[in-house]
């Protein structure tokens, strides 16, 4: 596997991911109380109807799949949809954007 | 401002879920999502550039540039995803040389065809442009100007194109890029259902069992449908992919059923499978007996070639190629009978375990079966009979309009259906399936268009093909081509196109965004502003029409076609350019000028300024002083209503991701001609192809007949030309995307790598690439992509350092006029070895 | 005789040519065909080194597929096995030291997340390809959105 790139380790990186979670009605409020003890999730928007956009910040990719299996076993949720994930080095995040002249965000998304 | 990166990102992803959502972040409006406090971004939704597959994408724009793009989750037809080309949209109008002036040859200060190409202002470059339409008029008749369009085209550039040419100079000599793409399947469609484009829709990929791919390389040329039929085989493990083609290429990393035929051997394959179904008792009787008729098409029809040549001197039936007569349904089993499994096999070199598998997938009742075909069927001499053929399969079993059977016809451009097939950009067309040499039609659109009867003239104009004959004949005195590059896009470009353009009698006009092959072909240039630098709207190969706003303005001077088109309108007086005849009739149009009549008609002109959707900029509209793409759009879709091809009304589809017609009562209709789906079809009938007077489709007796030309002594290889993935037709956009170029720089000849060392070649050796017609040099390439048979060769038409089409044949299909890109002869030199 | 005729024909033949040759080769601005050589045959340069390791690219926005920074040749991805899987999987990345795809890449035509790469995304090339030594024939004056940004925060753009 000498062709790989090796020099990228995953423990500088920050993912930032959102997610659309399907709830029941009489389930939204509940659900956000259950996000508002945990630093790594925000949510953005609520519909009553049952749609909570919530934006999450994690070191690793695979704590994202934890938290949409998270939320998706979590009481009234019907599903839990990923639509945006972008990676950058843990140390630029920080940075304020309008100082910097190049680019080097590791984003993916839909 | 303070935003720091991550910030800016979670502004994005929030964004992004909530467009997806359907949800408003905070004072945001429907299809616009804007967070300005933090990233002011705006994102908006248009459909993808390329090709006929018809993705949505979402763009980004900021202080009026695009910034980014991703695939539209809200889109049914991509959900999210893009190709490699689509992900990489952002960066397709940012060339650095894009056109942003009008430029004229000149010498001395005047015209001048050897000049020097110098920058004018648009007042100079219309007022030349007015001058040379109007006396060619005169001094030779409205079948002295002509004009070359697209199926990139947005539907109303299409539109007004139409009116300025058909009904303004009454010139028929109308015709768009689209003929070299899907005129073929045009015609497969009015011979067999009296009525263009496919009865299904791409939801038929998640119910289908079986899906042919018959002269398409959906892997590359349609990737996102392409990953619908991947999600489908892998999700379901027993749905089955054939995939025949010329050569082996990546659709086949998918295909169980993998077959690499001869060229032109498909109608042979074809009889075959369907005296496999007779002969196997699989025919649909009850189907058959109430839905179809059989009818034998008329014979030895020609290749479209020159009227001197001596192929055309000695075809029967090259003047009247489109006709046919009834037979029944035992004449029909006779005329195949001869179709045998041997023969298939024999002539088409594939295996006959795999021809009669093939076979079983269309007989097996229990199989659904999703045909997909694209250039390999159209780009052909014989390409109106194959998509007869086809059809044939699925008219016998009885697989079709129904989910997941589907007879579906591909389309290369983003509106080659809803520009130039709906609109009717074809030299034989007007909007909505009418004909100019219909006397009703004309009537119709005259009545319409608000203009005296008489006004279109009765007599089809010159095709793409005898466009280039006519110039190079000195026929045609004035051409002006828009979205379109047929200098590298259109055949025999040495002995045909290229002559034709530059004989001195001719004045050609291209508007385009960046200096293409045909721009530097050309007498006066125009700039044009390209995708999102318009509103604009495209309908897809599934009947699915999508609009978009103006996101961002164009560059310099940079206009629209649509802007450029009826700007000369108004430079043109009536009275230059009608007979005395039709003034007579309208005596108060005397004074007038084209734009006046064809445009400021009290429909055109009906909507105003504050219709216009405040978000977004409308260059066009400001200009005009109403908005004129409801106008256009307005007046287009009266040709359609109760017709089966019904639009919704405009401003539905700035809301929607497009809708497919037939739009009935706000619905739109996924599959056509079937009770239950078609709106149009009568209760208690099941299936009525209403396209026809007997409500019944045609089934086609048709024999095998041999090539234009082919390999001899002198030139031993196939040649057949295509596209890749990373480039979109002629390369204009996709080889200025740094990425997308890096990825696939220069065309290359695939080649056996037998073959090759026959040649005394080695992959990277400089060759020359000879026809009858012209050379290229290539450096050869034996591995990659494609996995070439032996005697074929495959080059792709989008690098303008190399323009394949002064190799290839200008031979067409008799009916359709499309040229066959796919077989002409060629040989090879070695150059230098490398 | 004979030779006087092959060389007036020869003659007529060339002014015809010559003759010829500008009328089909006009002058015209630069494109991505050299100005004024539309009718001519144009050499053919060598084929464009594949770079056996290349930086990892800089991209200019999150959506943008990465471009595949190796040689991926003779990779076997059909339905029976896929290459590029064997070390971009969420399994195998970390042994293998290779970015793993997107986590996006696990959501399938419903929005739902599933345990592996869903198949709607099996083939990789239709998203990422690779990158020749090739240089740009034209470049690009696309911005990023931090330039642009930046623009805007100077007041120095349209």
């Amino acid at each position: 596997m000498t062709e790989h790139n090796n020099k990228h380790r995953h423990n500088d990186e920050l993912h930032i991911a959102s997610l659309i979670v399907h709830v029941k009605p009489e389930h939204v409020e509940p659900l956000l109380e259950s996000m508002n003890d945990d630093p790594t999730l925000e949510v953005h928007a609520t519909d009553p109807a049952g749609k909570v956009v919530v934006v999450c910040e994690h070191k690793h990719h695979r704590a994202i799949l934890d938290t949409v299996e998270r939320l998706e076993h979590t009481p009234g949720v019907l599903g839990c949809v990923l639509v945006y994930h972008e990676v950058m080095e843990a140390r630029e995040a920080g940075q304020e954007l309008i100082a910097h002249n190049t680019t080097d965000r590791q984003g993916v998304t839909a | 401002m303070n935003l720091t990166r991550r910030e800016f990102a979670k502004a994005n992803a929030a964004a992004a879920a909530a467009s997806a959502a359907g949800m408003a972040l905070p004072a945001a409006a429907e299809n616009l999502i804007t967070n300005d406090d933090l990233t002011e971004l705006k994102w908006s939704k248009a459909p993808c550039r390329f090709c006929g597959t018809g993705c949505s994408v979402m763009v980004a724009t900021k202080n009026d540039r695009i910034v980014a793009t991703h695939g539209d989750n809200q889109a049914e037809v991509n959900r999210g995803l893009n190709c490699v080309k689509g992900y990489f949209l952002s960066k397709i109008l940012y060339g650095r040389d894009r056109l942003t002036q009008p430029l004229l040859r000149k010498r001395n200060g005047q015209y001048d065809k050897e000049g020097d190409f110098e920058p004018v202002s648009w007042d100079e470059a219309l007022d030349i442009m007015a001058e040379k339409f109007t006396r060619a008029i005169r001094e030779h008749g409205p079948e002295s100007v002509g004009m070359f369009g697209s199926g990139q085209w947005t539907v109303w550039e299409g539109y007004a194109a139409s009116k300025l040419m058909k009904a303004g100079f009454r010139s028929n000599n109308l015709d768009p890029n689209a003929r070299h793409c899907m005129a073929s399947a045009v015609g497969g469609f009015a011979r067999t259902f009296g009525m263009d484009e496919p009865m299904g829709v791409y939801d038929d990929i998640e119910h289908a069992d079986a899906f042919v791919l018959w002269g398409s390389n959906m892997a590359e040329m349609h990737p996102i449908l392409w990953t619908r039929v991947t999600d489908r085989r892998l999700s379901f493990p027993n749905t089955r992919v054939a995939v025949l083609s010329t050569y082996k290429h990546r659709s086949f990393d998918l295909a169980d059923l993998p077959m690499v035929m001869t060229p032109n051997a498909d109608i042979v394959i074809l009889n075959y499978i369907a005296n496999y179904i007779i002969q196997n008792d699989a025919v649909d009787r009850n189907f058959v007996d109430a839905h179809t008729h059989f009818v034998k098409g008329v014979e030895d029809i020609g290749y479209g070639l020159r009227p001197e040549d001596p192929r055309e001197l000695a075809a029967q039936n090259n003047q009247s190629p489109n006709e046919w007569e009834d037979m029944s349904f035992e004449q029909f089993a006779d005329y195949v009978r001869p179709y045998t499994l041997d023969r298939a096999a024999k002539e088409s070199n594939v295996p006959k375990n795999r021809l009669e598998e093939l076979a079983r997938l269309y007989a097996d009742p229990n199989k659904r079966v999703t045909t997909f075909w694209t250039m390999g069927v159209n780009q052909h001499t014989r390409g109106v009979w194959v998509n007869n053929l086809i059809y044939n399969l699925h008219l016998l079993t009885g697989k079709i309009a129904t989910p997941g059977n589907s007879p579906f016809s591909l389309t290369g451009q983003p509106s080659a259906c809803g520009t130039a097939r709906e609109v009717g950009t074809f030299s034989h067309r007007l909007p909505a399936g009418l004909v100019v040499a219909n006397e009703e039609h004309r009537a119709k659109a005259e009545k319409i268009w608000k203009l005296p009867a008489g006004t279109i003239p009765p007599k089809p104009g010159l095709h793409a093909v005898q466009q280039s004959r006519a110039l190079k004949d000195g026929v045609l005195k004035v051409y002006w081509t828009q979205v379109t590059n047929n200098i590298q896009a259109g055949p025999n470009t040495q002995q045909e196109t290229l002559p034709g353009w530059r004989n001195p009698e001719a004045f050609v006009i291209v508007s385009d965004i960046y200096p293409t092959a045909s721009a530097q072909a050309a007498d006066l240039i125009l700039p044009a502003a390209g995708w999102v630098e318009k509103e604009g709207a495209y309908g897809n190969a599934e009947r699915r029409t999508q609009f978009w706003h103006q996101l961002v303005n164009p560059p310099g001077d940079a206009r629209s076609d649509l802007w450029q088109t009826m700007a000369l309108a108004q430079r043109i007086k009536v009275a230059d350019v009608w007979p005395q005849e039709l003034l007579d009739q309208a005596p108060d149009m005397q004074d007038k000028t084209l734009y006046d009549i064809l445009y400021r008609n009290g429909q055109v002109d009906a909507y105003p300024l504050d219709e216009t959707h405040p978000d977004y900029d409308n260059f066009e509209a400001n200009e005009f002083g109403y908005y004129v793409q409801k106008g256009l759009f307005e007046e287009y879709r009266q040709f359609g209503l109760g017709k089966g091809k019904d639009l919704a009304e405009f401003d539905r589809y700035h809301q929607e991701r497009g809708l497919r017609w037939p739009v009935v009562n706000g619905q739109e209709t996924l599959w056509r001609y079937r009770e239950g789906s078609d709106p149009y079809v009568e209760a208690g009938t099941g299936f009525q192809f209403y396209g026809n007077p007997d409500n019944r489709a045609r089934i086609f007796a048709l024999p095998f007949e041999p090539p234009a030309e082919s390999p001899d002594e002198q030139y031993p290889f196939w040649l057949s030309t295509g596209r890749v993935i990373e480039h979109w037709h002629t390369g204009s956009m996709t080889q200025r995307v740094p990425e997308l170029h890096k990825a696939v720089p220069d065309a290359l000849v695939y080649m056996n790598n037998e073959d090759a060392r026959d040649q005394g070649f080695r992959r990277g050796s400089e060759v020359r690439l000879i026809s009858r017609r012209g050379e290229v040099r290539l450096r050869v390439e034996t591995r990659g992509r494609v996995s070439m048979p032996r005697g074929v060769v495959f080059v792709p038409f989008f690098d303008a350092r190399h323009l394949i089409n002064k190799v290839t044949l200008d031979a067409t299909d008799p009916i359709s006029k499309q040229t066959d890109f796919k077989k002409c002869a060629v040989r090879l030199e070695l150059v230098n070895l490398a | 005789m004979k030779y006087r005729l092959v060389l007036i024909l020869g003659l007529v033949l060339a002014a015809w040519t010559w003759a010829e040759a500008p009328g089909l080769s006009p002058s015209s601005p630069e494109g991505l065909r050299p100005a004024g050589t539309l009718g001519e045959t144009t050499p053919a340069t060598p084929i464009p080194g594949d770079p056996r390791e290349v930086e990892r690219e800089v991209r200019n926005y999150p959506e943008q597929p990465p471009v595949i920074p190796h040689i991926i040749r003779g990779y076997q991805v059909d339905k029976r096995f896929n290459r590029c899987l064997d070390c971009h999987s969420r399994e195998s990345a970390p042994s293998a030291g290779a970015p793993m795809v997107s986590v996006t890449h696990f959501m399938d035509r419903d929005g739902q997340v599933r345990a592996a790469v869903s198949a709607r995304r099996y083939f990789c090339t239709q998203c990422h390809v690779p990158q020749t030594d090739a240089e740009p024939m034209v470049d690009s004056d696309f911005h990023s959105i931090d330039r642009v940004l930046q623009e805007a925060a100077e007041g120095g753009q349209p």
